[in-house]
């Protein structure tokens, strides 16, 4: 593992802020956007302004926080299936076709 | 006979003839004509043609051509194309005959018009496919492969004592709708779920995908499951137990899909989701929601093929596919980004991508039946699918920590492959019409209503959001170098374990038995030989005076007794 040097890390960064905000943006116009149209939908839930980005905000905090509980249950160590599984093992180097870019 | 060639006959025929063709390019164009050649047949078929033969009594319907089984025959044909695309550059025998064989027996159960043709070629999918797992060659694919077998040759058995109930109770052979009022019905339902990967009997397919070689586990996404998903529409459309069934598959394995870290793992509980979405279509049992998962299956072959394709053009480069080792590959592996972003777009279902116009269709019939859990369901798992198949392949891959990997561009074979892949994902998406015009079923239906076109933007848009806002705090689940535990758990694990206890039970009280049975054995042995051994008081040797003396006795008795 490499490790990101100070200059990568502040890039990195930095795009990163730059997707939330294009996001924000992005959600703040669909968000009003609700306002424009009149929907129609199969249920009742669907007429609420805004329903689906609701949904989907809260689904993923839903999922993430599922997720968080769940995995100390449902993890164990990649050798726990071991030696009856692939996922302890490396790749068979013959199978690959491992290149590096011309730099 | 037969009205016309099964197309199945093509496959088979060639896997046949294909190692005696040599190695390279004149190999490669062979087995590129066989799902052309197939896809052609299908494509001229007339509907309602049928292809006949007689056996052991029976009449076997080898082809019956219409709408449904038409549509999945060209979707196999076509999935085969790009597959064998994918994997030109492999030089492997075994992969490619396997190839060919898995795709023909696909091909040949989707127009099998009876339920004897559709075991023989339901257990061929299952036997040419496992190569495609050994093919890679390890300890643990060998494992992997023996458990899939296992499973897969199970189904086949399920669905052949199924057969034999039907026909039973029946008296036809015939495959047709069935409604679950019979034993046998169940049990073929049972043999369909397994393949299909319900929820306690999905594991085989987490298990055994990632585990095949890089080109296997894409040429593995295409066929068996959906094959499933053909014979459910067929048997068991409007079944209502299939509605919590997909629902709940559409929702658990999304979840595994979240904390997994291998990304083809990952792919297989998401391609398990999926699965959950056309269960659902098939269990409202309507015409449009028929069409709905019909449509899902051929959208889904096709996007989570280019999702496989993607990540196994990242593993064939840097011999990972790793959450934990990855990252930062979007200017190394620019056009493998490009093409997986497509599949990503498409199975968040974004406008103008194949998800859009074909997961709706089931949403819209579910919510024409007034089904609000299975809606909400369905509609949470379509949320779910943005972050693991959207967002975290192509975070994770190509953006993400910078872990110093500087891999060369996929092969031209691959990409050439993803490539056509995107566009069948876009036609979809661009022309809804003309695809709609494919399905089995004639419903009218529109995929662009502004309504339609902007929720759905809120709602993956949002979900980035979320994402982009949690994923530096604590809540963010981030995957770490761990294997997950499902219910192979129970079979690798727990009954191992369980079994081990009580064979060393058993053992114990054999042991002890075995030592009390020996003693009484002994005891009685002693015991006769201290009657009857050497120095036995049976076995002593008496002296011949001591006769005599006796006998002298004895006579004199005698006299005595007579003057007396």
């Amino acid at each position: 593992m490499t490790h990101q040097s100070p200059s990568q890390k502040g890039r990195s960064q930095s795009g990163s802020n730059r997707s939330l905000w294009i996001t924000l943006g992005l959600a703040v116009l669909l968000g009003m956007s609700s306002f424009l149209y009149e929907p129609h939908g199969y249920f009742e839930v669907e007429h609420i302004k805004g329903f689906y980005a609701l949904f989907g905000f809260v689904a993923l905090c839903v999922l993430f926080i599922a997720a968080k509980v769940a995995s100390p249950l449902l993890t164990r160590h990649e050798d726990y299936y071991a030696p009856k599984d692939t996922l302890s093992e490396e790749f068979p180097e013959n199978q690959l076709g491992r290149e590096n870019k011309d730099v | 006979m037969f009205e016309f060639f099964p197309p199945a006959f093509c496959f088979l025929s060639a896997a046949l003839l294909l190692p005696f063709i040599p190695q390279g390019i004149l190999r490669g164009l062979f087995s590129l004509t066989v799902p052309v050649l197939a896809g052609w047949s299908i494509w001229t078929a007339t509907q309602g043609a049928s292809a006949q033969t007689d056996f052991m009594g029976y009449t076997l319907t080898l082809m019956r051509v219409d709408g449904l089984s038409t549509f999945f025959g060209l979707a196999f044909s076509l999935a085969a194309f790009v597959c064998l695309i994918y994997a030109w550059h492999i030089r492997d025998t075994v992969q490619q005959v396997s190839t060919l064989l898995y795709a023909g027996s696909a091909v040949g159960a989707v127009f099998a018009g009876d339920l004897i043709t559709l075991f023989v070629y339901w257990e061929g999918t299952a036997i040419a496919s496992v190569f495609l797992i050994w093919a890679r060659r390890t300890q643990g694919a060998y494992f992997t492969g023996l458990r899939y077998l296992v499973v897969q040759i199970g189904s086949g058995v399920i669905l052949l004592a199924g057969i034999v109930l039907h026909v039973n109770t029946t008296g036809s052979i015939a495959f047709d709708s069935m409604t679950l009022e019979s034993a046998a019905s169940w049990t073929i339902l049972l043999a369909f779920g397994i393949k299909a990967a319900f929820p306690f009997v999905h594991n085989w397919l987490e298990d055994s995908y990632p585990a095949a070689t890089i080109t296997g586990t894409v040429i593995l996404s295409a066929f068996t499951t959906k094959l499933a998903i053909y014979a459910l529409a067929r048997g068991f459309a409007g079944t209502e137990e299939l509605l919590l069934i997909g629902a709940a598959m559409a929702v658990v394995p999304s979840l595994y899909a979240v904390f997994e870290n291998d990304l083809r793992r990952t792919l297989a509980y998401a391609l398990n989701a999926q699965l959950g979405f056309m269960v659902v279509g098939i269990g409202i049992g309507t015409e449009l929601a028929v069409n709905g998962a019909a449509a899902h299956a051929f959208a889904s072959i096709f996007y989570k093929g280019l999702l496989f394709m993607g990540v196994g053009a990242v593993l064939y480069r840097t011999g990972t596919s790793k959450v934990t080792e990855l990252g930062g590959l979007a200017k190394s592996m620019p056009w493998t980004m490009a093409f997986t972003l497509v599949g990503a777009a498409s199975i968040s279902a974004l406008p103008l991508f194949s998800g859009f116009t074909t997961k709706s269709l089931i949403l819209s019939a579910a919510g024409n039946a007034q089904m609000l859990w299975v809606w909400m369901a369905l509609l949470f798992a379509s949320a779910c699918a943005v972050y693991h198949s959207g967002i975290k392949i192509i975070y994770f891959t190509f953006f993400g920590e910078d872990r110093g990997l500087t891999p060369k561009q996929a092969p031209f074979n691959m990409k050439l492959a993803m490539g056509i892949t995107a566009v069948i994902c876009i036609a979809v998406g661009v022309l809804p019409d003309q695809f709609y015009g494919l399905l089995p079923y004639d419903v009218g239906y529109h995929a662009y209503s502004v309504s339609h076109v902007v929720t759905q933007l809120q709602l993956v848009v949002f979900v980035v959001l979320a994402f982009l806002l949690l994923k530096n705090t604590p809540l963010f689940p981030a995957p770490r170098a761990t294997v997950s535990l499902d219910t192979d758990w129970l079979y690798r694990k727990v009954i191992p374990y369980l079994l081990g206890h009580i064979a060393r039970f058993v053992e114990h009280i054999w042991i002890r038995w075995k030592h009390d049975a020996n003693l009484i054995v002994s005891n009685a042995i002693n015991a006769s030989y201290r009657t009857h051994g050497p120095q036995g008081p049976v076995a002593r040797t008496w002296p011949t005076g001591s006769m005599v003396l006796w006998v002298a006795a004895l006579l004199g008795i005698t006299l005595l007794l007579t003057y007396i």
